[in-house]
């Protein structure tokens, strides 16, 4: 069971209630909306912040009110400008009678033009807050609003009744409900996390919840007015009113409905990932700029890992088939990482010709990272491509989206014996003659084996065998605090970049200054800055940076990088 | 960032195709066709031209691996000139430089 979008349908689980669904684009520009059409009144859920969906609402209203002439109620889930900045902007009839309901605590918000809470401040064209007075102030402490329903014209009101969150066992929110003829019941319940002022809407066998379910997305997490105890607090009740009602659909705020079961799935989920977010570093618009410029530099760093990746295979391929003989085993969905990549790149160069806000582009980084986690959490991955190259583009999302997040991971990094780093890794470059035959020979008769193990040899094989690296150990004392997969990826990176761009001979080499460790990878050429990715060495030097450390290069002939590494007992300063 | 303009040029016996935009997910299939085409004529060196080529994805890294294997069948190579820097990074990187020819 689904709701269809822009048209007027019967409310499953009631007898006189119909919505007329509007799904907007998902974004964080503009919110859903919800048109209710009951015996007593007209709902507005969200009416949102385009200017093309209120030209919708008004001409559906206003059709709605022809039929029948009712008072049209607008109500906010939340205080946010996605969701609010129309709610005074319906175009309707003459001596229509609206009224707007919203949480106290948004109207509270929307009276003072507050950018912060209301989010206006993440829009680049500077938004309007809307700040139309908000008619009935629901939860407010005094309880006026409920006490005196809400009164309409001519000496009509609609009663508002009160359940206190104590009274109600199985599920603990509190409530309000109001009458909409008809035996109809408009349920409204307190819902705070992503924000103080959310409230859920119920109204037969349908829930609407705003924007509860990505309370804990990367990117949303940490808003102003997110609130964690909140979170932890309202997510059970919700799971308790999912059954106590019998709720067959949920509307989020951005995108479809979905099902009561995968929204009780995917809330148990937010459960679990709410846990671990007691330190999140709160959002504003200086550390939504840095994370932008993180995200295009994330951007270049999975490009270039995951096109290596599949390039190796291919290259593979090459080798062990005839034009259009055989297909390799493919333990990865090459074509859903490059649509990703791809949509994900296009996206962060529109970014530079409209106005999208820079928050999109890092959820949109969110949104690309998850999807390239699932790629490679198939399990043949690490058995037929490169487990150093699939270790370092897993580490790289986990960073990303734990930094998006807000979450301090860094300050709990192992810290590194950086001699026994750097000579693992050496050693690692060096032995590129996988030469023992035994496996192969014992999969001769079968086919399908023998194919994978030789794909896997083939694509693990680094085409830079021929570049001599030595590691030069100046000091014995050699720990750091970097992890030590941190430090063997950003110096792994670097030999990469530096052979390919032509190197035939690379020095590594340790040495202490003033008790900060440095580490010296000198090439024996002049490598243009481009052909090492800028973006991705300002990548590797913002990491360096959060730890305390820093990279640099040091000079253009032959070029030369250094890396100051983080003393250990150092304070961590906060990534962005 | 736009669409992937491909033209061809045939001079004596080689013939040169010059890719100018990305050759990614949503444009790489405009590269394959006219690409193995040329692969297919009999007698002929096949150059892609990569100097106005901003990006390659790993959509563009397959289509040069199909047009390799089929010139392979003829015992000839594919060669890439005036590639860009960070796409020649990729293309070593990944290993193509042991059948694809980087002028």
């Amino acid at each position: 069971m689904s709701l269809a979008p822009n048209t007027w349908q019967t409310v499953p689980g009631s007898r006189s209630l119909e919505i007329f669904p509007i799904f907007a684009k998902p974004s964080i520009v503009s919110s859903n909306c919800f048109i209710v059409s009951a015996p007593s009144a007209i709902l507005v859920i969200d009416p949102g912040a385009s200017q093309e969906q209120t030209r919708r609402i008004s001409d559906v209203v206003t059709a709605a009110l022809a039929i029948s002439n009712r008072p049209v109620l607008v109500i906010l889930t939340h205080c946010h400008q996605d969701h609010s900045q129309e709610t005074d902007r319906l175009v309707l009839p003459a001596g229509s009678e609206l009224r707007r309901l919203a949480h106290d605590a948004a109207a509270r918000v929307l009276e003072r033009s507050d950018r912060a809470l209301t989010c206006a401040y993440l829009y680049p064209w500077n938004p309007a807050v809307c700040n139309a007075p908000i008619h009935c102030r629901l939860f407010s402490p005094d309880g006026t609003c409920e006490a005196g329903g809400l009164s309409l014209r001519q000496g009509d009101g609609l009663e508002i009744a009160r359940t206190p969150a104590s009274l109600l066992d199985d599920v603990p929110l509190d409530q309000r409900s109001i009458a909409l003829g008809d035996g109809e019941r408009l349920d409204i319940y307190h819902t705070p996390g992503h924000t103080a002022c959310s409230i859920s809407l119920r109204l037969g066998a349908l829930l609407m919840i705003g924007d509860l379910p990505f309370a804990a997305n990367p990117g949303l997490c940490g808003l102003d007015g997110w609130n964690h105890e909140d979170l932890i607090r309202t997510l059970p009740g919700m799971d308790s009113l999912l059954d106590r009602h019998d709720i067959a659909i949920c509307c989020p705020g951005h995108g479809y409905d979905v099902s009561a079961a995968a929204m009780r799935h995917g809330l148990r989920l937010m459960r679990e990932e709410a846990r671990d977010l007691t330190a999140v570093e709160g959002m504003n618009a200086r550390r939504i700029t840095g994370l932008k410029r993180y995200t295009d530099e994330f951007l270049e760093e999975a490009s270039a890992l995951f096109t290596v990746l599949s390039g190796r295979f291919y290259a593979a391929s090459y080798y062990l088939f005839d034009e259009g003989t055989e297909r390799l085993p493919v333990p990865i969905d090459l074509d859903g990482i490059d649509r990703t990549l791809t949509d994900f790149r296009r996206f962060a160069d529109a970014f530079n010709h409209t106005t999208t806000p820079e928050l999109t582009v890092v959820l949109k980084g969110v949104q690309a990272a998850r999807s390239l986690e699932q790629a490679l959490a198939r399990d043949d991955v690490h058995r037929l491509l490169d487990p150093s190259l699939v270790g370092r583009a897993q580490r790289r999302l986990t960073d990303f989206l734990s930094v998006v997040r807000g979450l301090q991971f860094l300050s709990v990094e192992s810290p590194s014996r950086v001699n026994s780093v750097l000579a693992q890794l050496v050693a690692r470059v060096k032995s590129h003659a996988d030469t023992d035959a035994s496996e192969l020979l014992a999969l001769a008769d079968d086919r399908r084996s023998f194919v994978e193990v030789l794909t896997r040899r083939l694509a693990a094989r680094s085409p830079f065998a021929e570049v001599a690296v030595d590691y030069a150990e100046a000091c014995r004392q050699s720990e750091a605090a970097i992890a030590p997969e941190r430090l063997d990826d950003i110096v792994t990176s670097l030999i990469e970049g530096m052979a390919a761009a032509g190197a035939r001979h690379i020095r590594l080499g340790t040495e202490a200054v003033n008790q900060q460790l440095l580490v010296r990878l000198s090439a024996d050429i002049r490598i243009a800055g481009e052909a090492l990715g800028p973006r991705r060495l300002a990548l590797y030097e913002r990491t360096l940076g959060w730890l305390g450390g820093s990279l640099e290069r040091e000079q253009d002939e032959p070029t030369t990088i250094l890396l100051r590494l983080p003393e250990l007992n150092q304070a961590v300063p906060t990534p962005i | 960032m736009g669409d992937l303009e491909v033209t061809i040029e045939r001079l004596a016996a080689t013939i040169t195709l010059r890719a100018a935009g990305p050759v990614d997910g949503k444009t790489a299939a405009s590269l394959l066709e006219p690409l193995l085409a040329a692969a297919a004529a009999c007698n002929v060196t096949v150059c892609v031209d990569l100097a106005r080529a901003t990006y390659m994805s790993n959509a563009g890294l397959r289509v040069l691996v199909l047009a390799a294997q089929a010139l392979r069948s003829r015992d000839a190579r594919l060669r890439l000139e005036h590639v860009p820097p960070h796409i020649g990074n990729l293309l070593r990187s990944a290993g193509f430089t042991s059948f694809v020819d980087i002028a």
